[in-house]
């Protein structure tokens, strides 16, 4: 197992596949944020030395989204890339310390650690502190998200104890909750009778809520077995994938700064998906050459 | 059985230290206890946006923020300014500081609505007897100049 852990090896390939949905993913949110927010009233994190809102003037927005830009066309080169990705965790730092700053937690933490780990890759690669850039900057991405679902598993049995389990079925005033804002959002009173609806069933079925719900903790608690190698990095993946495909289904509520990196780091679908092309095409090409050689035969 | 002990350490580091520095500094970006959902209390809000004939404001109509985050902004109010908050336990004053604190973040987008005032209503679910009530309360008010708009 432990030589599991250390010999994981990734290619460029995956790399090429995970940096660039993330670095776009990455830009729609920072750009996003910087138009919505003229201050920051409740300054938390770095914007309580620096004032973050400085960057969202009229004069300094174009010009955020312009170095933002650079960034992102340099990042996808792989130019100068210990410069670049320091400068992409600093905006990320700032930008969603603002909407934090601003009462708004979107739980972006992720977003900006993951470029963080991977300035540090590139670093101590720099330094020849590393050798195998290759494997450290995936692999240390992978460490802070798991670190993300343990951490949520260790903040639920520190608040609630074993609680969170059996208090589950309250998880229908949560599914109302959500229905309503959506509700207040959009106007549509479809979502009223959707929430309530759904509240019904968790309330009717309290022992399912508490099975999915203890299933849910134990998958998160244990989420640090999705290092040993790069099969369990997958299925657990897949795992954290359905459970928040659940949560979507059942509240409404999809947190995309920790689903998305998740899904790249782990599942890395559009890798699979290019692999699974190659492999059709080649077997095309495959039963191609055999029909051409039948016909030279005949 | 040959591996680097160095390896094996860089294998786990960042882990192990974001979860440390985390559980140290607390809620501090890019550090986060990732407290969504960590219990599931008696109680739940959620808040709308009224005109003078009661209509509810649409948010995604009428505001520039959404209907999720006035409720983040509520909660970063209470913590701002030490106010305990949850089953109903601010009193009517705190809530009324409250309430401009949100109605001073949103900005309205459009102006065709009833009168000339917004009436902000923190609307409180509760689970009883295995039934969900619900209760709501006019927790501030803002009159707004719409001329020439």
């Amino acid at each position: 197992m432990l030589k599991n852990l250390i010999n994981k090896s990734f290619s460029r390939e995956e790399w090429v596949y995970i940096k660039i949905p993330l670095i776009i993913y990455w830009f729609l949110s920072v750009s996003n944020l910087h138009g919505t927010f003229n201050g920051q009233p409740f300054p938390v994190g770095v914007c309580e030395w620096v004032n973050c809102a400085a960057f969202t003037g009229s004069f300094t927005y174009p010009l955020f989204i312009f170095f933002s830009l650079i960034l992102v066309l340099a990042y996808v080169a792989e130019w100068k890339m210990t410069v670049v990705t320091f400068f992409i965790a600093v905006i990320s730092v700032i930008s969603f310390s603002l909407e934090e700053s601003n009462g708004i937690y979107t739980r972006t933490a992720i977003v900006s650690a993951i470029f963080i780990v991977q300035f540090l890759a590139y670093a101590f690669h720099d330094m020849g502190w590393i050798h195998n850039l290759h494997k450290y900057r995936i692999h240390f991405m992978l460490q802070v998200i798991t670190a993300g679902y343990t951490l949520a598993a260790i903040s639920k049995l520190t608040v609630s104890g074993i609680d969170w389990v059996t208090d589950g079925p309250r998880i229908a005033l949560q599914v109302v909750k959500s229905f309503s804002f959506a509700y207040i959002q959009t106007g549509k009173a479809s979502f009223l009778e959707t929430g309530a609806q759904y509240a019904g069933f968790l309330l009717n079925h309290a022992w399912l809520v508490k099975l999915i719900l203890g299933f849910s903790l134990v998958l998160e608690i244990s989420c640090i077995l999705a290092l040993i190698n790069r099969r369990v990095t997958f299925v657990y993946g897949l795992l954290l994938l359905g459970m928040h495909i659940g949560i979507h289904w059942l509240m409404d509520i999809i947190i995309m700064p920790m689903a998305i990196p998740m899904v790249l780091v782990f599942i890395n679908p559009f890798y699979h998906i290019h692999k699974g092309f190659k492999m059709l095409m080649n077997r095309k090409d495959r039963h191609e050459i055999v029909i051409l050689k039948l016909d030279l035969d005949e | 059985m040959n591996f680097s002990i160095r390896s094996a350490i860089l294998s786990v580091v960042f882990f192990l230290g974001y979860i440390i520095i985390t559980l140290l500094v607390g809620e501090w970006h890019p550090f986060s206890n990732f407290p969504m959902y960590n219990n599931f209390p008696n109680w739940a809000y959620v808040f709308y946006v009224t005109d003078s004939s009661g209509k509810v404001l649409y948010n995604e109509e009428y505001f520039d923020k959404g209907s999720g985050s006035v409720a983040h902004m509520y909660y970063a109010a209470c913590q701002h300014r030490n106010i305990k908050y949850g089953d109903d336990m601010e009193t009517t004053s705190e809530m009324q500081i409250l309430g401009n604190d949100i109605l001073d973040q949103i900005e309205l987008k459009r102006f065709d609505f009833s009168g000339d005032s917004l009436f902000l209503f923190k609307k409180t679910f509760m689970l009883v007897n295995g039934s969900i009530l619900e209760d709501s309360v006019n927790i501030a008010a803002r009159h707004v100049e719409k001329s020439n708009k």
